[in-house]
């Protein structure tokens, strides 16, 4: 393997250690931040909603695949959250709770739709978010239609995985949560969560590895 | 370095691939990479699937979401403070009639519990008290001796106006 292979998102020390102090920091504000919605701080759950509702939202969305859906479980997230503010101790992360009370409501939101035709609001959505999710500028029918071969490609493999292993690799890829935080949110261990990584990615590598 | 996938640590090339290694342990990672095509080819097809899944952008968040979040938690604001509105009112209708008598019935019951307490015996362990039939039995006869004594001196007291002045002397 030549050294320009190496990934150009591996950060340096410095990179990687400044992104450190800045999660520390950004996770003390989010503590300090919820101990002032517990005093009746409105404005201080305002700056939580803001940091945090795309996140939650896009986890969720990737989760359930319906935009619509995913809204009205993040809004119950939120709520949960909002419910929950005169109990509230910072004993663990807050995006490890946060995320902790979303993965519950998608897992169950799964579970009771398991036996129900999901392909149809997958169709459908894809149908109707396809075009806006292309990012470079104007593409041509053709390109459009690969993108949307490869996207739709992309959701079923995700889909495919078992619910627990698709919420791991969502936090894993898309939220860039150790495996520690994420071992925290679906109640694992560590040792477990790599396990249960290596075997989603097992999977995926088998069905996407063509992408290459 | 020992290779991950046979030592069962392939976690540390899927951090590889995730650009989530120190550079030392990257360089580790490229250095066994190079002599090993079981790693090689994991490490391509899992690049493979990192770059698959950065094609899934999730669609933009709707504007109305927090409009409606703040409307569902004003809803649960308002319900709950017309369950509390509702609680006072319901106390303040029946407080003249409801809340004395319970208050007074607690008052007495806290008196005469009061008074049981302070009544007790403090040391519950000292020897019980005679019994009160000896008592009784004592009391009678003294009065029984009493009453012979009487019977005895009207018997030997003399009939006659010197008996009157012995028993008026008495």
């Amino acid at each position: 393997m030549n050294r320009g292979d190496r990934p150009e998102t591996q950060p340096s020390v410095r990179n990687r250690v400044t992104t450190d102090m800045e999660a520390v920091a950004a996770l003390e504000r989010d503590a300090e931040l919820m101990l002032r919605v517990r005093e009746g701080d409105a404005a201080s759950f305002a700056l939580l909603l803001e940091r945090h509702r795309a996140p939650v939202i896009h986890f969720l969305y990737r989760m359930v695949q319906n935009q619509s859906v995913a809204e009205e479980l993040a809004q119950e997230v939120f709520l949960r959250v909002y419910r929950s503010r005169t109990t509230y101790e910072p004993t663990a992360k807050f995006t490890t709770w946060l995320f902790r009370i979303a993965t519950h409501l998608a897992l169950n939101w799964i579970r009771d739709r398991k036996n129900e035709k999901a392909q149809e609001s997958l169709d459908a959505d894809t149908q109707e978010g396809g075009a806006r999710q292309i990012s470079d500028g104007r593409p041509n029918v053709e390109q459009r239609l690969v993108y949307e071969a490869k996207l739709r490609e992309v959701r079923q493999a995700i889909e495919t995985l078992p619910a627990k292993q698709r919420a791991a690799v969502l936090m894993h890829k898309y939220e860039g949560m150790e495996y520690s935080q994420i071992a925290a949110t679906l109640n694992c261990s560590e040792s477990a969560i790599k396990s249960l990584l290596f075997r989603a990615y097992e999977t995926l590598r088998a069905r996407l590895a063509h992408f290459a | 370095m020992n290779c991950p996938i046979q030592t069962k640590t392939s976690a540390e090339l899927i951090d590889y691939c995730a650009g989530r290694l120190g550079p030392e342990r990257a360089e580790a990672v490229e250095a066994h990479a190079r002599i090993c095509p079981a790693c090689r080819e994991l490490i391509g097809s899992q690049r493979a699937v990192w770059q698959a899944l950065e094609h899934w952008d999730a669609p933009p968040v709707s504007n109305h979401f927090d409009r409606q979040l703040y409307a569902r938690i004003d809803a649960e604001e308002r319900s709950s403070g017309a369950i509390v509105k509702w609680a006072r009112a319901a106390v303040a209708r029946w407080s003249p009639v409801s809340w004395r008598l319970p208050v007074a019935v607690a008052a007495a019951c806290a008196a005469v519990a009061l008074a049981i307490v302070v009544e007790m015996p403090a040391d519950r362990s000292a020897p019980p008290p005679e019994p009160p039939a000896r008592m009784e039995h004592v009391d009678i006869e003294q009065i029984e001796r009493t009453l012979d004594d009487m019977t005895m001196l009207k018997q030997l007291a003399p009939v006659g106006p010197h008996s009157e002045q012995v028993s008026s002397s008495m």
